[in-house]
């Protein structure tokens, strides 16, 4: 093989490994899609597993919607479609509970972490940095099977006598750590448990073997600074990850002791249905604090992603390089780095010290500079540039708008003093729905409208693409948007009807409102299973470039085997934003054409190439 | 295309891929024990009044005896890399002994320890230290259980020259780095709760 003079050993393996392919085809169906270490079919199961996951998260929320809307009437569909959890049509207490804490587990982790960032940076990494595969095919194997095993015990939870975890999705003992407390607590709570250890391993392996794939197997020229800015949202992502969940396991672990024997990590002075607990010496809080220091980090987990992803198809549609490359680093870093100082600003109201809740309100609220940095070059890149409206681009551009609209949100929450009235309502509930839900769900439709061709080899249908698009941003806002009223009139967020207390009574007629956008939204997902179901077999086939896009991952053929490049990988001559370069013939300059090759306008003078630090060169220059 | 790229020189890997792996994996584990004893410090500052119990002799001499499995681990790189196998051989033996010794070991700690009245699951003690004492120690050796597994492919794989070529080397300098980062992370946690119980 060819790049195997510019390479060591091992990448000279993986090479030969793409090489021996390519000259016979035949694979078995269990070692080509099962079993596969290829990083796009993992790819794609990841992004399949993540849409069935999705599907069965939006419709938990779609049917409790219909319970805060009218708490007291009869569905009979409901009754036929979950049984004993809804006799005679309405949801039973403990069974909303479940499908509330289902929903946020199923979306935060299967469908925005596992499904977003499993699905681009296992099919984005190798492609756009010029690799052959992963710098482990095999642990990427592994990573998949462990999320489809967590996501399998998690399904097969729901199924279960007692109901699947009732606790929400943040899991806080006691009522997750004391088995009798309410019926989801028992085999429910269990099953939730051990699919997060596997989630976590997934996570994890795949995390590790993101980091390494990035940093070290970059084709030549593509150093840091020529990195799509995909690569280094999802190198940054990965790097939370691998710092983060870990300590999830510890919280895990502690919780599982406190469950199956009896230690009292989580639990102190406690006493149940009349009964004393012998349980002394440990803190709830605690938990808290264990989680959170996952749990904020991996808002940015499921954020980052599809930042990066909005960055890249908000530069390639607008037809213009993205403003401030650099300042989007230093803020996606400034983001992680700050990440992992601001966990507390989810507990301010657990009793703490003020001071200490201070220093977390001050770190939170400086988070708004970088993600402000961010927004506006959103905005500037977009600024007078030649836009071209694919439904990729409409989604990109919607993120930055529900990354503001929820971002500024979130100055008010991070705010100790503020976070008094506004905690557990229904503010809260908009601000991460629009911030951290709506957002990355956006950046990953827009990376599947983007990437969809590389991925198939077909395209989507731009039409079907603008109706989901309309449904979907209209709908959300039409949801979330009400929902801060209702917060700041007090709202709780974990209430199963809002009959009970005459204040939020009030809020029912808003409520209902509330319920019809979000069936509006669900209906119109419909449009994008159909487009993409039908797109796969019957979509238009895809040209080489279908964006006109200069990073690498469209030079390899339009359906790349196992492999990538059949030949020899190119190489990086620039960063991958030079679009409607002044003096050039097309309004884009791929990264691996060196700047001998480019065609220039007739009677425009090329630049001189500059090629510094070259030894030969600098003699050359000398004579 | 033909021509080659302005970054082109024949590039090594400073470090290995699949050496960087583990060291993130390190990093993972790293956090996993940073939030176990973060938490132990937490609990303790949330209880009023720490009840302390004394820490097992015995793991000193485990402490000894965990530090010395790592420098036969160390004698087995360098003579791997001089490609003198059987010496190898022997400091992989060694190693593998000391680390199923330092398992023993830690068994005979938690009998001294459930003898001395300190159990796992006690609903009559006021704090959790003992608990703590056990999932630390616990958690670490299965890490070590882990890192034995891995130790006796190395065993295995020299003894009946099974590696593919270029592969022994790195399979055993990872081990060693594994074998190393389990001996200093038990130096951390032995220190932690050496510390943590006295006032």
């Amino acid at each position: 093989m060819a790049e195997s003079n510019i390479t060591s050993d091992f990448h000279l393996e993986v090479g030969d490994h793409g090489h021996d392919d390519h000259h016979h085809h035949e694979q078995g169906f269990l070692q080509k899609y099962i079993f596969s270490q290829d990083h796009k079919i993992i790819a794609k199961q990841f992004l399949i597993t993540g849409i069935i996951s999705a599907i069965v998260g939006i419709t938990f929320s779609a049917l409790f919607r219909l319970q805060l809307a009218y708490p007291d009437t009869a569905f009979p569909f409901l009754e036929s479609l979950l049984g004993k959890w809804a006799p005679g049509g309405i949801i039973k207490p403990e069974f909303y509970l479940a499908m509330v804490t289902m929903h946020g587990t199923i979306m935060v982790f299967f469908v925005l972490t596992a499904g977003l960032s499993g699905t681009f940076s296992n099919f984005l990494i190798p492609l756009q940095i010029g690799a052959r595969d992963m710098a482990s095919g095999f642990i990427n194997m592994l990573s998949y099977w462990a999320f489809f095993i967590s996501a399998v015990i998690m399904f097969l939870s729901i199924f279960i006598e007692t109901g699947p975890a009732s606790g929400g999705w943040t899991i806080y003992p006691p009522l997750s750590a004391l088995p009798q407390a309410i019926p989801g607590s028992g085999l429910g709570m269990t099953l939730w448990l051990t699919s997060m250890v596997f989630f976590i391993a997934s996570g994890m392996l795949g995390a590790i073997n993101y980091i390494t794939t990035i940093l070290n197997l970059r084709t030549g020229g593509m150093t840091m600074d020529r990195m799509p800015l995909t690569m280094w949202a999802f190198l940054l992502t990965a790097i939370l990850v691998v710092l983060s969940f870990p300590v999830l396991l510890s919280a895990a672990l502690l919780l599982f002791m406190d469950r199956l024997l009896g230690t009292s990590f989580y639990l102190s002075d406690i006493f149940i249905g009349g009964e004393v607990l012998h349980h002394a010496g440990g803190s709830p809080v605690l938990f808290q604090h264990l989680f959170w220091f996952l749990g904020h980090p991996e808002v940015y987990i499921v954020l980052l992603p599809a930042l990066g992803i909005s960055s890249e198809v908000i530069s390639v549609n607008s037809r213009k390089p993205i403003f401030g490359y650099k300042a989007m680093i230093g803020s996606m870093i400034g983001i992680a780095v700050l990440s992992f100082i601001v966990w507390a600003h989810h507990m301010f109201v657990t009793g703490m010290n003020p001071f200490l809740g201070t220093v977390f309100m001050l770190f939170t609220l400086i988070i708004a500079v970088p993600s402000a940095i961010k927004a506006f070059n959103y905005i500037t890149t977009l600024w007078k540039g030649n836009i071209r409206f694919t439904p990729a681009m409409m989604f990109a551009v919607g993120l930055v708008s529900f990354f503001i609209t929820g971002g500024i949100t979130g100055i008010f929450l991070g705010n100790a003093a503020l976070d008094i009235p506004l905690h557990d309502t229904y503010f809260v509930v908009a601000h991460f729905h629009l911030v951290m839900g709506s957002a990355s769900a956006f950046g990953l439709f827009a990376g599947v409208y983007h990437w969809f061709p590389k991925m198939f080899g077909r395209m989507m249908n731009p039409r079907l693409g603008y109706i989901h698009f309309w449904f979907t941003f209209v709908g959300l806002y039409l949801v979330f948007f009400p929902q801060h009223f209702q917060g700041m009139g007090g709202v709780s967020r974990h209430y199963y009807a809002f009959t009970e207390f005459s204040f939020m009574a009030e809020f029912l007629d808003l409520s209902k409102f509330i319920t019809y956008a979000a069936w509006f939204t669900f209906v119109g997902q419909f449009f994008f299973l159909f487009n993409f179901i039908y797109s796969i077999f019957r979509g238009k086939v895809a040209p080489a470039n279908p964006w006109k896009s200069n990073t690498l991952e469209w030079t390899t053929p339009i359906k790349p085997q196992h492999g990538n490049w059949p030949g020899e990988i190119p190489s990086v001559y620039r960063w991958p934003y030079d679009y409607s370069k002044p003096g050039l013939k097309d309004d884009f300059c791929p990264q691996h054409i060196p700047d001998e090759e480019l065609d220039y306008e007739d009677g425009f003078e090329p630049p001189k190439p500059v090629k510094p630090k070259e030894p030969a060169q600098t003699e050359g220059s000398k004579e | 295309m033909a021509t080659t790229g302005l970054n082109m020189a024949k590039r090594n890997y400073i470090v290995h891929p699949h050496k960087f792996n583990l060291w993130l994996a390190i990093i993972s584990l790293i956090m996993v024990f940073g939030g176990l004893t973060s938490a132990y410090l937490v609990a303790r500052s949330m209880v009023k009044q720490p009840e302390f119990f004394d820490i097992p002799n015995l793991l000193w001499i485990n402490t000894g005896i965990i530090l010395l499995s790592s420098f036969s681990m160390q004698f087995a790189v360098w003579r791997v890399r001089k490609g003198d196998e059987k010496q190898a051989l022997i400091g992989l033996l060694l190693t593998c002994l000391m680390g199923i010794v330092f398992l023993f070991g830690q068994y005979s700690v938690y009998q001294e320890m459930v003898l001395g009245g300190n159990y796992f699951v006690d609903p009559m003690r006021a704090d959790d230290s003992v608990s703590y004492f056990y999932i630390l120690t616990g958690l670490h050796g299965t890490h070590i259980i882990a890192g034995l597994i891995a130790l006796f492919f190395a065993l295995i794989k020299t003894g009946f020259k099974m590696y593919k070529p270029g592969k022994k080397i790195l399979s055993i300098e990872m081990t060693a780095t594994f074998w190393h980062f389990l001996d200093l992370l038990w130096v951390y946690l032995f220190v932690f709760l050496l510390f943590t119980q006295q006032g």
